[in-house]
């Protein structure tokens, strides 16, 4: 499987301010990749220098094979086979949909044919004469994408895609568009602070931080195996505990697991909301102290007879109110190096919505 | 006893919020090619400026005597007392109407939003042409209504003259200003217990300052750099003995020294304005409920009324009249309509009108797409452009040209440039703020869809800023109509303007020669005028 896009060691900053760094990433072909980091973390500056709108202090990216960039090219966005979804949709308001579609292929008969093709693939036939003002969030939003499809680039870049669209929206918009990737073949790169739509949307997914790509796997791999600490904390909740890996077993404080790693010795282990079963019992060890109620689940707070907290997500039929006790069972965990710390965030900005996006 | 426990570090919400890291503003190289444009519009007046001041720097001494004559002196007197006494009216008259139609409940509001900013199509030298016409014995009043007021030469002539040329400035800014005022201070000041006088005084007068300032500021520049109407009443000001140094000497270094200082001036006015600025920011936020509209009562609804209706006859009625009641009389009668005049002004402001939206457009991506130091200094000369003396302009290209350009001198196309450079700052300033309201986005859209940067200007950037490009060369084509000095000093031999000869019959008395010219003039101008006001709402 060849890569439809490279990245190798772009760096760029703004006045002094690191954007990336040292960042490293491959697109494998026909897939949908995801890039994922809390805000200000670098990706839309990466997919600008993939775009070609910006040009990296350093590094290199290859489109297809062809560099594009480097210390001695430097390709024109619109010679670079790579098409670009708009995180505010960006249509041309003076033209029809058609217009819009047909922008970027060569005029002719076959200009007509391919814009009745691709429309019909987002679900839009027969709306080449509509203006784009006249259409919803979600029908903008497929436009753009034909529009960005049409020429049939190497690769589409999709900029926060659905962060514009109304929630109820959102993730039937999100179907509907990893739908109509995957029936294009395309490849695309597409960049959210929404750890829960990257894992939803991507078949890869990368994990960015100040700058840098910490992580790349497939959204199963990246929940179950994270790399670090951080990784784990921004894709989902959990408590973290020391412990003790040997011979396929770690111990800790809350009991032994069996694991399925490489390491040994001192480890990290984060047990997941998930991964904790609850069961009514009034003689159980867990005090619940906190309960949210989400519809589908509620996420409830645990005090441990050792003082310890611990979190557990249970199915919505019995309600676990603040006061009740219960019994819980710790079914799987995720153990990763304990040495490996958090890089310094004093060598970049701090970044506001950190906690905000990366607890949900 | 019992302690109380230490309360909790808690984050007060009086504590302002944390600064939010700047997001870095991703703003690319421009390519040397969009510099291209704003250099066309630029050098035409910054390089023979530039040599004007040179040549009036090496001359030294000589300088130095002109500088310091007693008639400098007098000249700087002159128009200093000038431009107070029109600002000071100015500012009197334009608030006055702009708080009668925007915050009253006077009967005809919008039809008196439209005539107290109409007196901007006519010309300071129209209406300094329809004053003396129609004062002093045997003037226009005198055999009318067979009443003589004394003859407006002087500087009576100028302060009135340019106070109604002017006066639509400074209505025009505040009007906006007090549409755009957020009611909710003025409501708070009343729920403080103010007297509406107070509020008036204490809220809506601070908030107006800075657009007051910027009318005020326009007002001053104008006076100063006024050419026609101060010469037609014979008003020694700076720019008359300017051009007549220029005109009636063959020594031209007191013209150009004259013509130096007018600049230094320009530059003290602006500073001036500058530094009484409040150090307050004023923010306009969109506004969503009306303002509170004033009751006027009987007695002062008809003192109102009265007082508009005063204002409308004698900066609408008055020259419009007067130059009606010159037609066809004397030594106009019988003479041929100037189609020559009427072709050359229409011709001249279209290419210059023209021009400046072709250089505007790529200059407007320049500087919004790709800001930096450089281009902010580049919006910053076509802004110093807009505000240098015309007179000096002409001077310092005649001087430029008549020097290096040979078979250039005098010719359509120098004349042209020229307008289109001292007249840039018009369009670019609004298409800059269409610009703007553009999102960046789909710019980018259009590259990575395979079109280069400038069928993305064509196809897509200029569609979408149609309509500041469009208004800001409907400006330029209306200011074009009406300049004189340029148009008098580079004009080619034969190349006739509407401006020129209403000019030059009203330079000798020769009014009834003036009349048709001068209606043509304000009916021409009146058209872009016209699609301006309307194309605003």
């Amino acid at each position: 499987m060849t890569d439809a896009i490279t990245c190798h060691s772009l760096s760029k900053s703004y006045s002094g301010v690191v954007a990336l760094d040292d960042f490293s990433l491959s697109a494998p072909e026909g897939q949908v990749l995801g890039l994922v980091g809390p805000s200000g973390s670098g990706k839309t500056t990466a997919l600008r220098l993939i775009a070609g709108f910006e040009r990296p202090d350093r590094g290199s990216v290859d489109v297809a094979g062809v560099t594009v960039v480097d210390d001695h090219t430097f390709v024109p966005p619109e010679r670079r086979r790579v098409g670009m979804v708009f995180q505010d949709f960006a249509l041309f308001p003076h033209m029809t949909v058609g217009g819009n579609v047909a922008y970027g292929l060569p005029k002719g008969a076959e200009q007509k044919r391919r814009v009745a093709e691709v429309l019909e693939m987002v679900g839009l036939s027969g709306m080449e004469q509509r203006m784009p003002h006249e259409l919803s969030g979600g029908e903008q939003q497929r436009v753009a994408l034909a529009r960005a499809l049409a020429p049939s680039p190497a690769v589409v870049l999709l900029d926060e895609p659905f962060s514009n669209l109304d929630a109820p929206q959102r993730e039937r918009v999100r179907r509907e568009v990893r739908g109509i990737l995957v029936e294009a073949r395309a490849t695309a790169l597409f960049v959210t602070h929404d750890q829960e739509e990257a894992l939803a949307v991507s078949d890869v997914m990368a994990v960015m931080r100040a700058g840098t790509v910490l992580q790349t796997a497939t959204p199963h791999d990246l929940y179950r195996k994270p790399a670090d600490r951080w990784v784990a904390r921004f894709l989902g909740e959990g408590e973290f505990l020391a412990g003790i890996v040997a011979g396929g077993v770690v111990d800790t404080e809350l009991g032994s697991f069996p694991v399925d790693t490489r390491l040994s010795g001192p480890v990290e282990v984060l047990i997941r909301p998930e991964h904790v079963r609850l069961t009514e019992d009034e003689g159980g060890s867990a005090l619940v102290v906190e309960r949210e109620f989400y519809g589908h689940d509620q996420l409830v707070t645990l005090h441990l007879d050792g003082g310890r907290r611990l979190l557990a997500r249970a199915g919505p039929d019995v309600i676990f109110n603040p006061g009740d006790h219960a019994r819980y069972e710790i079914t799987e965990v995720v153990v990763f190096e304990a040495a490996r710390l958090q890089p310094p965030a004093s060598r970049y900005p701090t970044e506001p919505n950190d906690s905000a996006d990366r607890i949900r | 006893m019992t302690s109380a426990p230490a309360p909790a570090p808690v984050e007060t919400p009086l504590a302002p919020p944390l600064p939010r890291p700047r997001r870095p503003r991703p703003r690319t190289r421009a390519p040397v090619w969009l510099w291209l444009p704003v250099m066309v519009a630029l050098v035409p007046t910054l390089v023979p400026f530039g040599f004007l001041i040179g040549r009036v720097a090496t001359e030294g001494t000589a300088a130095a005597r002109v500088v310091l004559s007693a008639n400098t002196a007098r000249l700087v007197w002159n128009t200093s007392l000038l431009i107070a006494l029109v600002v000071a009216t100015t500012a009197v008259i334009g608030v006055a109407a702009a708080w009668l139609t925007e915050r009253t409940d006077l009967p005809g509001r919008r039809l008196w939003r439209v005539v107290v900013a109409l007196p901007l199509v006519i010309p300071s030298y129209v209406i300094a042409l329809a004053l003396l016409s129609a004062t002093g014995p045997r003037g226009l009043m005198d055999e009318w209504f067979g009443f003589t007021i004394p003859s407006l030469v002087g500087l009576p002539g100028a302060w009135v003259a340019i106070t109604i040329a002017t006066y639509p400035f400074v209505y025009l800014t505040t009007a906006t200003a007090l549409r755009r005022m957020d009611p909710a201070h003025e409501e708070a000041a009343r729920g403080l217990g103010a007297t509406q006088w107070r509020v008036f005084r204490s809220i809506v007068v601070p908030q107006l300052r800075p657009s007051l300032g910027a009318g005020l500021l326009l007002v001053a520049l104008y006076t100063l750099s006024d050419f026609g109407a101060v010469s037609l009443v014979r008003f020694d000001s700076f720019t008359r003995v300017v051009y007549a140094q220029y005109a009636g000497r063959l020594d031209r270094t007191p013209a150009a020294v004259l013509a130096v200082l007018l600049v230094l001036i320009a530059l003290v006015i602006v500073w001036a304005e500058r530094a009484t600025r409040g150090r307050a920011a004023y923010h306009w936020r969109p506004v969503s409920r009306p303002s509170r509209i004033a009751r006027l009562d009987g007695g002062r609804r008809v003192a109102a009324t009265a007082g508009l209706l005063l204002l409308a006859l004698v900066s609408l009625g008055l020259p419009i009249g007067a130059l009606v009641g010159w037609l066809g009389r004397g030594s106009g009668a019988g003479r041929p309509f100037p189609w020559g005049a009427v072709g050359g002004s229409v011709a001249g402001s279209l290419l210059a009108a023209g021009l400046v939206a072709v250089l505007a457009l790529p200059t407007a991506v320049l500087v919004t797409r790709h800001a930096s130091r450089a281009t902010a200094w580049a919006e910053r000369a076509a802004y110093t452009v807009f505000a240098l003396p015309h007179i000096t302009v002409g001077l310092a290209v005649v001087f430029f040209s008549a020097r290096y350009l040979g078979g250039w001198y005098q010719s359509l196309t120098v004349l042209v440039l020229v307008y289109g450079s001292i007249f840039f700052a018009q369009a670019l300033g609004s298409a800059r703020s269409s610009l703007l309201q553009v999102s960046p986005s789909v710019e980018e859209a259009s590259r990575s869809l395979g079109a280069g940067p400038i069928r993305t200007m064509l196809r897509v950037t200029a569609p979408m800023v149609r309509r500041g490009l469009v208004a800001g060369s409907l400006l330029v084509f209306l200011t074009t109509m009406k300049e004189l000095p340029v148009t008098l000093l580079l004009r080619p031999t034969g190349f006739d303007t509407l401006a020129v000869n209403i000019w030059s019959a009203a330079d000798t008395l020769l009014y009834s020669r003036a009349a048709a010219p001068a209606l043509l003039l304000i009916a021409v101008s009146a058209i872009p005028m016209y699609l301006l006001a309307t194309r605003e709402r």
